[in-house]
């Protein structure tokens, strides 16, 4: 009898439990979402801090911003600079005014018109050291910007100025081939000055954002989900394919992967790397693989005597590490390795084959010269090397391997490795501070010039992670800056690049290579040949 | 008892705002500033987010500023979601942030709480049955296989391979996305309630006073609804405060598992982003539930207890 009455409780006790849940939600037999024919879902892969072209410095927003506004300059799917809100443009003679001819009937999301006026703002906005851009550097060349940033001129100084309601022109200190590189950027996406006047720093707000872009915003879930609806206004809304976007901030790639399985998701951001020769077996074309244009490497702290003064050290660590085994083996993603201070890809090719000669000769051969190096720098069992490398959580198994292979090389006793691994943050901290020995490092290349890896070398510039100091590098460098033949600055720029990379300041490790699912139902879009990752969804199609 | 429960909130005032001037001093003594990144800021524009923000005061006066603030209910802007109030971070307007963490605690409890007791109070009553050993492997099991195992776990049986439910997200907060990740979570905790309320009913049962009533001849019915069930509850009672503020700040595992937009990946991305503003909004939220939940327990217990009303 009791046993009775408490089962029956027991049971009604868990019916209710679950009527409670279900009483407040609408659900249809939802099981697994059917995909919609109006709404393609996209894994931005962690979640969107900023829709604020001026203040976005990370890719995830930058993915976000090329659909909501539109820079002067489009590009395309192999990042070829293509008319934008700017249908065409012409340069100077010399290479520093560029004049961009606006297109007829342009409109923001709510129908008020794009002016010129909106176009001088936007710039002025990225310099205005009271926005506090990260990205404030694009605009460092144009005529007064780096005076703007460094809060010595007024922001309406800048070189950017519209000629009449049609027509903007661009002045710029120095001639530089890759300037309508930089007009395509998110950073430089055309906002409505009178929005962004009225609503102050809650313009990014839904329900405020004017966009000129080919999407604009409906929803915003932080953490959630963003939803993204057709900017019936957008200059080229006919062939804006796909009605809705849903991107997704999906941080465990797991999950991630489930989504996908279950058409949570149409296109992933990333993939589980650990399952990567599983998914290729399993979803064989639907895997994509692109070298991204970034690289890897580590730094040699150059302010410390210890390392700054000893040539034959640095070539030794660097020519010890076996970039090939961490490649294949260690990673095994398909990443190139890399024996240049940029990567081959870089400019379509243009800075190719410049990596170290002894690259080419067997290993045994290189491990000898290595040890032969080591020897002269000085260190041996008797006085040996203590060395630490300091990286953050993320990076592997790498530096393990690294460890280990100078290990082997030189000897257990003649150099002492020690491991430091910090939380992403202390690390960026003490790496800035030059607070290290050999630090992790690496760089994504913002657009296609080798601009964007040779201020990673240059004296003094905030970038330049090893604190290395060469100034005939700087020489070269600023030559090819001033010069406005394309040849003459290529071969500047490679004599600098031979220079810094002889000097021993980093050690390039490899190239990286990404990987995302595409589910076969979205067309339109080359997952494998865009080294940048800059992706629009106006590309896409059902 | 309301004399009580005035004394007892006036007590967890000064509890609350020692809590906050230690976090407050620790968080900014982390190593890191909200503003580094890959890409260095220019010194002007550091600057001026640094002031933006009064991180370019001295301490002690942000401390003052900060309070003063709180005083009117406003937790700041956060520094990761540039631009954005704490306060619309947290509590905004759609769905998101703590309102989804809020709900899936409710239903979480809702459930957990009945069956765990009914559970409990059942293997008790048949202390070494098969029902007793069940519960009691059950709750070893659980303990030891966390939600990091049973989240995924649970998506690749019921949404990967059986494809009866999403593999995650929150759709419109409806019962199809809810039903994985709550029942993850009952499954937490639902054993550890049940373990207790045995524990306690065996302890209770075995007590003089209900062999006294047994002595008496009273019915089992009686003995168990009249005398038994209440201070056998106790235990589970103060239990259950801490738990529910646990589960309310805690569910971050479950959350990320099932890409939930609630507030255990606002703590994960406010802690290493080093947005001072939200890890601060984050921590007075849940000492204050922590309080609060604690505050109800020690009236349940006055209500269920008379000895402790003295």
């Amino acid at each position: 009898m009791k046993q009775k009455y408490i089962i029956s409780l027991l049971a009604l006790i868990i019916g209710s439990g679950i009527l409670v849940a279900c009483s407040k939600s609408n659900h249809e037999q939802a099981q697994v979402k059917p995909q919609s024919s109006d709404t393609i879902n996209v894994d931005l892969g962690s979640d969107v801090p900023t829709i604020d072209p001026a203040l976005t410095q990370d890719v995830t927003s930058a993915r976000v911003i090329y659909d909501l506004f539109s820079p002067l300059v489009d590009f395309n799917q192999n990042n070829q600079p293509i008319p934008g809100i700017a249908q065409k443009w012409s340069v100077s003679k010399d290479g520093k005014v560029y004049t961009f001819h606006l297109r007829k009937g342009l409109k923001f999301s709510d129908g008020s018109p794009i002016t010129a006026e909106d176009i001088v703002f936007t710039w002025q906005r990225l310099a205005d050291p009271k926005v506090s851009s990260p990205y404030n550097i694009l605009v460092s060349n144009i005529v007064n910007g780096q005076a703007i940033i460094d809060g010595k001129a007024k922001v309406e100084t800048l070189g950017v100025t519209a000629l009449d309601k049609q027509t903007i022109q661009i002045t710029l200190e120095h001639p530089d081939t890759a300037f309508i590189q930089i007009c395509t950027q998110p950073n430089v996406g055309i906002v409505s000055k009178a929005n962004l006047t009225k609503f102050g720093n809650q313009w990014t707000n839904p329900d405020h954002m004017v966009t000129s872009g080919a999407y604009t915003i409906k929803e915003w879930v932080v953490q959630g989900h963003m939803l993204l609806t057709k900017n019936p206004n957008y200059y080229d809304a006919n062939n804006v394919k796909i009605k809705n976007v849903n991107f997704l901030p999906l941080v465990d790639t797991n999950a991630s992967l489930s989504q996908y399985d279950t058409n949570g998701v149409d296109i992933t951001y990333s993939i589980p790397v650990d399952q990567y020769k599983d998914i290729q077996q399993r979803l064989g074309k639907q895997l994509h693989q692109f070298p991204l244009e970034a690289m890897s490497f580590y730094d040699f702290n150059m302010v410390l005597p210890q390392y700054a003064n000893n040539k034959n050290l640095r070539q030794a660590l660097s020519m010890a590490v076996d970039r090939e085994v961490i490649v294949k083996h260690i990673l095994g993603q398909g990443q190139t390795a890399l024996y240049s201070y940029v990567t081959p890809t870089i400019e379509d090719g243009k800075f190719a084959g410049l990596g170290y000669s002894w690259a080419k000769l067997p290993r045994a051969q290189q491990l000898a010269m290595a040890k032969d190096l080591f020897a002269k720098a000085g260190y041996s069992e008797s006085h040996p090397l203590e060395i630490a490398i300091s990286y953050n959580t993320n990076d592997g198994n790498k530096k393990i391997a690294i460890a280990a292979m100078w290990q082997e090389t030189f000897g257990t006793q003649s150099i002492k490795v020690t491991q430091s691994n910090q939380e992403w943050k202390t690390f960026l901290q003490d790496r800035k501070k030059a607070d290290y020995d050999i630090a992790r490092d690496g760089w994504n290349a913002d657009y296609n010039s080798v601009n964007t890896y040779t201020m990673l070398y240059y004296c003094k510039s905030p970038q330049n992670n090893s604190k290395y100091c060469n100034y005939e590098y700087n020489k070269l460098i600023d030559k090819a800056q001033n010069t406005n033949n394309p040849e003459e600055r290529i071969k500047l720029i490679r004599q600098a690049l031979q220079l810094a990379q002889d000097d021993y300041a980093i050690i390039p490790l490899y190239q990286y290579t990404w990987h995302r699912l595409v589910n076969p139902r979205v067309k339109g879009y080359d997952a494998d040949h865009n080294y940048f990752d800059h992706v629009q969804s106006k590309w896409y199609k059902f | 008892m309301i004399k009580f429960a005035i004394k007892r909130i006036l007590v967890s005032i000064p509890t609350l705002l020692a809590i906050i001037t230690l976090v407050f001093f620790l968080v900014h003594m982390t190593p890191g500033n909200p503003f580094d990144g890959e890409r260095a800021l220019s010194a002007e524009a550091l600057k001026s987010l640094m002031a933006q923000y009064r991180l370019d005061l001295p301490l002690w006066q942000q401390y003052i500023m900060y309070l003063n603030d709180l005083i009117h209910g406003n937790f700041g802007i956060s520094m990761k979601y540039l631009g954005q109030s704490i306060n619309s971070l947290l509590f905004p307007d759609n769905m998101g942030g703590f309102w989804v963490t809020l709900r899936i605690s409710i239903y979480t409890m809702s459930v957990a709480v009945p069956i765990g007791i009914l559970l409990g109070a059942y293997a008790g009553l048949h202390k070494n049955s098969w029902f007793d050993k069940m519960v009691v492997s059950g709750n070893i099991f659980f303990t030891a296989v966390p939600t990091m195992v049973t989240g995924p776990l649970a998506v690749l049986i019921f949404a990967v391979t059986l494809r009866v439910f999403p593999a995650g997200g929150w759709g419109d907060g409806d019962f199809m996305h809810l039903f994985l990740p709550v029942v993850v979570l009952i499954l937490a905790y639902a054993p550890t309630i049940a373990f207790v309320m045995r524990g306690s009913i065996i302890e209770v049962l075995s007590s003089n006073y209900i062999r006294t009533a047994k002595a008496k001849g009273l019915p089992t019915k009686t003995i168990l609804f009249k005398h038994a069930i209440k201070p056998a509850l106790l235990p589970v009672i103060s239990l259950l405060g801490p738990m529910f503020a646990g589960v309310l700040v805690g569910a971050v595992v479950t959350e990320q598992i099932f890409t939930l937009p609630g507030l255990g990946v606002l703590t994960t991305n406010a802690a290493t982003n080093r947005d001072y503003n939200m890890i601060m909004a984050i921590t007075i939220l849940g000492s204050t539930l922590t309080i609060v939940f604690n505050i109800i327990v020690d009236l349940l217990y006055i209500l269920l207890d008379p000895k402790i009303k003295q």
